[in-house]
């Protein structure tokens, strides 16, 4: 049911282009065993791969997942710009 | 970010800006761990994370700018866990995350109760306006005692509140997985939580609670007042329902360009 509710918010946000109102905290379920991340909201999901990327670091070089990670994975952090 | 490599996570950062501009950004900030320039947005439009409610002005208008998300991948790229914030001007703190991960919290207290000792922390000592942060409360009962989960019936559950305050939203606790515990004499079965676990509850400090006390100072003290509601039960006795005032707290401080 949540992996359907965030396929359908991802879908709203393609078709429309505007995010779909945050569900109301009363409206939403406690659950036993809530996942760490909130799982919901643009992007690859949970369980899915992340696309390729590679692109320039601060010091030139060029960076991809695999030079990126470590054995235990990668923090990839999305900023909007570096003064906001 | 140190905290990640040590646990074999690389940490990156991804930004829609020139090299140049990353580069001063980098070095003014002392940036050791790797900040990718997205300078032409393609790494965004390939996530699928441009922000299409964005409304554009100055020179940012016809620039492509991504949803502030943040991704876990595991070491084959397949994503463990995402965080994301409906408005852009709200973010999870990194410790926060790590907190998720199991890593204990700074500061609190510990305090003994009659049936378990519960340890309280909080993923950060500071936090910014718009960071959403942590609550922790480890808890240790004692062998052959078991407190009850969310949506038992007849007993009191878990339950954590924050007392209401236009400085933080709080959002929901997060529990472990429940067990379950099968009472003979009564023939029942109830969600419980035994031995040692953890419960979270984030908050954030919000832009209108925050910002007008920045008047006067860069940083500021803030109180979160909370109440823990219990019933403890062992195999042979069931004690009252209870309660524990709580307390965390943090300092607020500007963001720090």
């Amino acid at each position: 049911m949540k992996a359907r509710a965030a396929l359908l918010a991802a879908a709203l946000v393609q078709c429309t282009g505007t995010a779909p109102p945050a569900p109301s905290p009363a409206a939403s379920p406690r659950p036993a065993a809530a996942p760490a991340g909130d799982g919901s909201g643009p992007g690859p999901a949970v369980g899915a791969a992340l696309p390729a990327f590679e692109a320039p670091d601060q010091n030139g070089t060029t960076q991809t997942f695999d030079t990126l990670r470590g054995p235990n994975g990668l923090l990839l952090n999305f900023n909007r710009s570096v003064v906001w | 970010m140190e905290s990640f490599r040590k646990r074999g996570i690389g940490v990156v950062s991804v930004i829609p800006e020139p090299a140049a501009t990353i580069k001063a950004f980098a070095a003014r900030h002392g940036i050791t761990y790797p900040v990718l320039s997205d300078a032409d947005a393609a790494i965004i439009r390939r996530f699928g994370l441009v922000d299409r409610t964005f409304q554009a002005t100055g020179d940012l208008v016809g620039k492509d700018i991504p949803y502030a998300a943040t991704f876990l991948a595991d070491a084959h790229g397949v994503v463990r866990e995402k965080f994301f914030e409906e408005a852009a001007e709200n973010r999870r703190t990194t410790a926060s995350i790590l907190v998720l991960q199991g890593e204990p919290g700074t500061g609190g207290q510990e305090i003994r109760a009659d049936h378990f000792t519960l340890r309280t922390s909080s993923s950060n000592a500071e936090v910014a306006p718009g960071q959403r942060f942590t609550l922790v409360l480890d808890f240790e009962l004692k062998p052959k005692h078991h407190a009850y989960a969310p949506g038992v019936k007849g007993y009191r559950p878990l339950e954590l509140s924050l007392e209401a305050d236009p400085l933080f939203e709080a959002h929901e606790t997060r529990y472990p997985p429940a067990g379950t515990y099968y009472f003979a004499p009564l023939k029942e079965t109830v969600p419980v939580f035994e031995g040692r676990f953890r419960l979270l509850k984030d908050a954030t400090v919000t832009l209108p609670g925050a910002l007008p006390r920045f008047k006067d100072t860069d940083a500021y003290p803030a109180t979160l007042n909370g109440t823990l509601k219990y019933q403890v039960c062992s195999d042979v006795v069931c004690y009252p329902p209870a309660s524990l005032p709580l307390q965390w707290t943090v300092r607020i401080r500007k963001w720090v360009r």
